[in-house]
């Protein structure tokens, strides 16, 4: 039988694990426990076989032959052999299930310290890319908050031209036309005095309103 | 068939002891021979080479090539190897123009033997020692052997002086294989003649029947083996309290009854079956009156197919004398012979020839001689001389009265010989010599035509046929009467029909 119990220093798995596959390699390396009740099963019908075998011998008068030595012979190559060559193999199953078991813990053991490894890395990572986008969100916040507030100035003195110059002028007209809200704010490519005017916006997310959020609809509105 | 002689083996010559008990069977077109430490083979169908010592005998069933040159091969068999490896045996074949094989050609086996270029070739019959294979995995015969047949394709030895009890099976189809507990069918078995754990009977006699039972003839008791003893066989008693005398002191009928020479007379019994003497009421004491010693004395028995008869012949080793019987199947009766001690019968043989002129009983005599029953001689062949043969008949003891208070007279006496008239195709019968003998009780007759002398009447009778001259006037008186017919005179025979007495009351007796 080839191996035998687990040694050396360098294992990757720690002591308890050692010993706990040599408990199980004992029972089926040779001298353990695995077999011995085979053994003992053997020696049992081989008394079995050889006294049946000697009772019909006797019955048929040939128990004065060379006839009878044959019994144990005649079991131990028709019972016993094939047996424990079946015993045999399973114990070499049964062992070579064990040394697999040590070679998958041994590997899988590597390979989680290398994804350990990696995991730190990557979580060092993160941390840093999560604090850069933070950072970013900021002043993209801050950046939008600037062009509404800026939007909304203009507005409020677009709105004070306009009452401006109604004051100023008959029966002026403005058409349709609006703000499209969202991240974007699309000035009106031309804000003239023509009786139509359009502003085109993309239907964009709800922007900031003259009365905060929402309040200005991308669909435009009439006045 | 025809007219052959006999050749001598010569290698056989001093090879076997002819003073000691020796039996020999028939097995694979070869003679097995067991002579105590002289076990032999005389082979009869292989071709032998003989070569240097190999390394590793080619095994049984081999095959031998020699290619003597392109198609022209010669080629064995392989049957045995000598405990030597120097002489290889086997049947030989050949292919092409090859006919026997040579001795500068290399010959190679199918096996693992070494290969070798044979010395001698020389063809069958051959002689030498039975031994088993050789290279270590076939067992030992025993160191002596004096019994041996053939059963069931296994050579059966037995009567081992170191185990009188045991008999030794060797492999079947192998005469070379006495390894036992093979743990095969055809396993090597050696094994004795009793019921588990008894020593067993000392063993007499090997009786193969087909190959269904073999018959274990033993001093005091018979065993039969009923199949194969390696394969379900069985071994029975047939009989426990009657022994068998010897190893030839038994024979078949044509029916497959078996007859031996048993504790108490001559047997008949089947097989499987009950013994039955059937000497028991015409010769109750043919055994003690025998004194026949198995040490000292052969028996042997023989079927005579063509007198449907058994001959008996009990003969003193030592100086030939013998005792024989011939017992009639049709009759079943009992007749006495005796023969020169030169044709002391030491064996028998009925040879079953395809030619009726050569079918006939053969007797192995003390002399060397073997003989056969010739109905048209008139002597006993006694080697370099005739010897005349000494034979008669008795009629009685026959009350000469109905009434045994009172004596009869023998008024008249008429006997008509054998052959009808003289010439003719009946063998005529030559003149015959009587002898008439009275007494006053049966006993007294008896003691008197034992005794042969004083008779109270004696003459010749006249042959062939019916003569006139042949009665006897004169009147003898008595109460009971013997009469012998006997002739011993060369070169002559005789025979009768009938023989007529008349009586007459006669008186009281005194």
């Amino acid at each position: 039988m080839a191996g035998g119990y687990l040694t050396g220093s360098n294992r990757i798995l720690d002591r308890t694990a050692v010993n706990l596959y040599n408990l199980a390699l004992k029972q089926y390396l040779p001298g353990g426990g695995y077999g011995a009740g085979m053994e003992e099963s053997l020696n049992q019908g081989r008394t079995q076989t050889v006294a049946g075998g000697m009772q019909a011998l006797i019955n048929s008068g040939m128990a004065n032959t060379t006839m009878p030595a044959g019994l144990a012979k005649k079991y131990e190559s028709e019972v016993a052999v094939p047996e424990r060559l079946n015993s045999e193999s399973m114990r070499a199953q049964a062992l070579a299930g064990i040394y697999s078991q040590v070679a998958g813990a041994e590997v899988g053991g590597t390979q989680n310290q290398t994804n350990r490894n990696l995991q730190a890395e990557l979580a060092g990572k993160q941390s840093s890319s999560q604090q850069a986008m933070a950072s970013m969100r900021n002043q993209l916040g801050y950046a939008q908050l600037s062009a509404q507030q800026t939007a909304s100035t203009n507005r409020l003195a677009m709105d004070k031209y306009i009452a401006n110059l109604r004051a100023s002028t008959s029966k002026p007209k403005i058409d349709t036309g609006g703000y499209g809200g969202g991240s974007g704010y699309n000035l009106p490519s031309s804000m003239n005095g023509s009786n139509s005017g359009t502003y085109s916006g993309t239907t964009m997310a709800q922007g900031y309103g003259p009365y905060g959020p929402g309040t200005y609809k991308g669909a435009g509105l009439n006045y | 068939m025809a007219v052959g002689s006999m050749v001598k083996l010569d290698a056989s010559d001093g090879d076997i002891n002819t003073s000691d008990n020796l039996n020999m069977f028939e097995g694979y077109q070869k003679v097995f021979i067991a002579n105590g430490a002289n076990l032999k083979v005389a082979d009869f169908i292989n071709t032998k080479l003989t070569h240097t010592e190999l390394t590793t005998a080619h095994a049984k069933g081999d095959i031998l090539t020699q290619t003597q040159s392109e198609g022209n091969i010669a080629s064995m068999v392989v049957d045995f190897t000598d405990e030597d490896s120097l002489n290889t045996y086997g049947y030989a074949y050949y292919a092409g123009t090859a006919t026997a094989f040579d001795t500068s050609t290399a010959i190679t086996g199918s096996g693992s033997g070494t290969g070798f270029t044979p010395t001698h070739v020389t063809d069958k019959p051959h002689w030498y020692d039975w031994t088993v294979y050789p290279g270590g995995e076939s067992g030992s015969l025993p160191n002596k052997a004096y019994l041996g047949c053939l059963y069931r394709g296994r050579c059966i030895l037995s009567g081992d002086p170191e185990h009188p009890y045991q008999w030794y099976a060797s492999r079947q189809g192998n005469p070379w294989d006495f390894a036992y507990v093979a743990n095969d069918a055809g396993s090597p078995v050696a094994g004795g003649d009793s019921d588990a754990g008894e020593t067993g009977d000392i063993i007499r006699a090997l009786i193969p029947y087909k190959d269904d039972i073999l018959v274990i003839g033993c001093s005091t008791s018979i065993w039969f083996l009923a199949g194969d003893p390696a394969n379900g066989g069985s071994l029975n008693e047939l009989d426990l309290t009657i022994g068998m005398f010897g190893a030839h002191s038994w024979c078949f009928d044509g029916a497959g009854n078996l007859y031996f020479w048993g504790t108490n007379g001559v047997y008949k019994t089947t097989l499987p079956g009950t013994p039955e003497c059937i000497s028991e009421l015409s010769l109750p004491r043919i055994v003690r009156d025998e004194e026949a010693n198995p040490a000292t004395h052969r028996i042997i028995m023989a079927y005579d197919i063509v007198r449907t008869g058994l001959l008996i012949s009990i003969t003193k080793l030592s100086d030939g004398t013998s005792s024989s019987y011939f017992y009639d199947l049709k009759s079943q009766g009992f007749f006495p012979e005796s023969y020169p001690d030169e044709c002391g019968p030491y064996s028998s043989f009925f040879y079953d020839a395809n030619d009726d002129d050569y079918r006939d009983l053969l007797i192995g005599c003390r002399d060397g001689y073997i003989r056969k029953f010739d109905e048209t001689a008139k002597d006993d062949d006694i080697g370099v001389a005739d010897e005349a043969i000494d034979s008669h008949v008795t009629f009685g003891p026959l009350p000469m009265s109905n009434n045994p208070k009172l004596t009869g007279k023998l008024t008249g006496l008429d006997c008509v010989t054998a052959g009808g008239a003289s010439g003719g195709t009946q063998s005529d019968s030559d003149d015959i010599t009587y002898s008439i003998f009275t007494g006053k009780s049966g006993g007294e007759v008896i003691e008197n035509l034992v005794a042969g002398t004083n008779p109270d009447v004696a003459g010749t009778i006249k042959a062939p046929g019916r003569q006139r001259s042949n009665g006897i006037r004169r009147k003898i008186k008595g109460v009971y009467v013997g009469i012998k017919l006997e002739n011993s005179t060369a070169s002559e025979t005789w025979g009768f029909e009938q023989l007529m007495a008349d009586f007459k009351l006669s008186g009281r007796l005194k």
